[in-house]
């Protein structure tokens, strides 16, 4: 079936199919139809739905709500994540499965109200205190935002780890056709054994006590507790990395971005593929883990690189530790809120080339 | 097909309603289509404008960098808007409430590329319907007329769906639709 939907309605939709229990956020734009449209049909379906005080608190109520075994979610944008990192850290701490989205705006700061991609750092280095790491999925289409907002509880649960989905405000606000029954952008979620629930706190009743926390005072207990995790963070790395590939077998120059700049990228790519000039693009669909094994294999035949941002540079650092010096980085970003042009991309490959 | 669509005018104007218009209707015609509103601080009177494209395949970037098409509505969007680009083929002016100016005038008589203006009085129209609001439908029935990128039952068939809980507003837009028939 053919649909036509905003990326931010696209979330909510299919958060819901994915079996979301209880919503918490406090508005910013550009991600406010989220909180609007929940608040419309979430009491119908009988799901917890609250517009909170802060953000603070919108993460503290997802932390209670992950604790009993609830699928629950917050939605904010950059500077409203900057607030909950406090929070997140303690979520990967007490390892609570839940989803928070982040619709990127221009920053530092309170910034603007555009899209962006500058909180790619916040996002995949952890974000808050201590050694930890969310899951990052990037949605490059209101298809995608939809998919993944459906299977991310299942990979949450699957780790017992937050996931992060961030896409920009343009991707947020713009509105899409898809087809629902093609393959294309559906994330699948492999699962060796069910999901474990047998440490959520509901009630000890006929049965001893439970007890989660991220206080561990005792000698070597908390770096017995972050070796574990880090055993947990090997496996995600593992398991769960997502790249596409564009024409990058025979290319000259390879772009490397994800999000709303991938579909920029992508544009160029097929402009220039018909003037049969050699570009390739990858795309990363996960940004933690980062596919830094399968850009690595590329860079043994593409030796240029382009990296494509919007923002001045940030997962160019990966696409460096990637590459390993095997091939030479170059960058095109714009910042502030601004998007990428494909004209812009056009000039810095001719550049490149000759 | 192909089309990259730029609409502007004043909020209040119906400038996001007539994109998401055509988005929607691209439905009907089994299209891929992008729609992408400039949002912001805007309120009624402020500045809106939205990018729309349609197309066969699938569409990689929403934003438009170079229009086929441009609908400016009031006079603070042409002067901003048109000054910066011209369109492929088509600009449709809302001759009620643009007054042209010569140095854009002449920015048009330069440019290399084939490009018809349409003015329409569309406000005007719009008013002697009976609603200033239409003028966006008044518009965008000269658009169908000169560019054929919809059918105009397949306008109907949106309208219809849009305002199926109230048929007097439903009547009117259909009106205005037809108003350049």
């Amino acid at each position: 079936m053919k649909k036509i939907l905003q990326g931010n309605i696209a979330l909510c939709e299919g958060a819901i199919e994915g079996g979301l229990d209880a919503y918490y956020a406090y508005p910013i734009t550009p991600q406010n139809e989220i909180s609007a449209y929940f608040a419309e049909v979430l009491p119908k379906l009988d799901k917890i739905f609250l517009q909170v005080e802060s953000e603070v608190a919108a993460i503290n109520m997802v932390f209670g709500s992950a604790l009993t075994g609830k699928r629950a979610m917050t939605t904010s944008s950059s500077p409203g994540i900057s607030l909950m990192q406090e929070g997140i850290s303690y979520l990967c701490a007490c390892e609570l499965p839940c989803v928070i989205v982040n619709v990127m705006r221009g920053g530092p700061g309170l910034g603007n109200i555009s899209g962006s991609q500058q909180d790619y750092f916040q996002s995949t280095r952890g974000g808050g205190h201590g050694d930890y790491y969310t899951i990052v999925l990037a949605p490059f289409s209101v298809k995608e935002i939809y998919e993944f907002a459906k299977k991310s509880f299942l990979l949450a649960e699957k780790y017992r780890n937050p996931v992060l989905i961030i896409y920009d405000g343009y991707l947020g606000q713009m509105m899409e056709v898809f087809d629902t029954e093609t393959q294309e952008g559906k994330l699948e979620i492999k699962l060796e054994k069910d999901i474990d629930k047998s440490w959520i706190l509901d009630g000890a009743k006929n049965r001893p006590p439970r007890k989660i926390r991220s206080l561990l005072m005792a000698e070597g207990e908390l770096e017995k507790f972050n070796l574990k995790l880090k055993e947990k963070y090997d496996i995600i790395k593992e398991n769960e990395v997502r790249v596409e590939f564009y024409y990058v077998d025979d290319a000259e120059v390879c772009l490397v971005g994800y999000g709303m700049s991938a579909r920029v990228c992508l544009e160029v790519v097929n402009n220039l593929r018909e003037k049969a000039i050699k570009i390739g693009l990858i795309r990363p669909i996960t940004l933690f883990p980062f596919p830094y094994k399968e850009i690595f294999e590329i860079s043994k035949k593409v030796k240029k690189f382009l990296v494509v941002e919007m923002n001045l540079g940030q997962m160019l650092e990966d696409v460096r530790i990637a590459t390993n010096g095997n091939a030479e980085i170059f960058f095109y970003g714009r910042a502030g809120g601004s998007l990428v042009s494909a004209d812009e991309i056009i000039n810095k490959i001719k550049e490149i080339i000759n | 097909m192909y089309e990259e669509i730029f609409i502007a005018g004043s909020g209040g104007q119906g400038i996001l309603s007539l994109g998401k218009i055509l988005v929607y209707t691209s439905l009907q015609e089994d299209k891929y289509a992008t729609y992408y509103p400039s949002y912001g601080a805007e309120v009624r009177g402020g500045t809106a404008s939205c990018m729309v494209k349609i197309s066969d395949r699938f569409i990689y970037s929403p934003i438009v960098e170079n229009p086929t098409i441009m609908i400016i509505m009031n006079l603070p969007s042409y002067l901003k808007f048109v000054r910066k680009f011209l369109p492929q083929k088509f600009l449709f002016l809302n001759s009620s409430l643009i007054e042209e100016k010569e140095d854009i005038k002449d920015l048009i008589k330069n440019y290399p590329k084939n490009l018809k203006i349409i003015k329409v009085s569309a406000t005007e129209i719009a008013n002697k319907i009976g609603s200033t609001v239409v003028s966006n439908i008044v518009m965008l029935s000269a658009v169908l007329k000169e560019t054929k990128i919809f059918k105009i039952d397949s306008i109907k068939i949106t309208l219809e769906k849009i305002f199926s809980k109230n048929k007097k507003v439903l009547q009117t837009n259909l009106k205005a639709l037809n108003a350049l028939e």
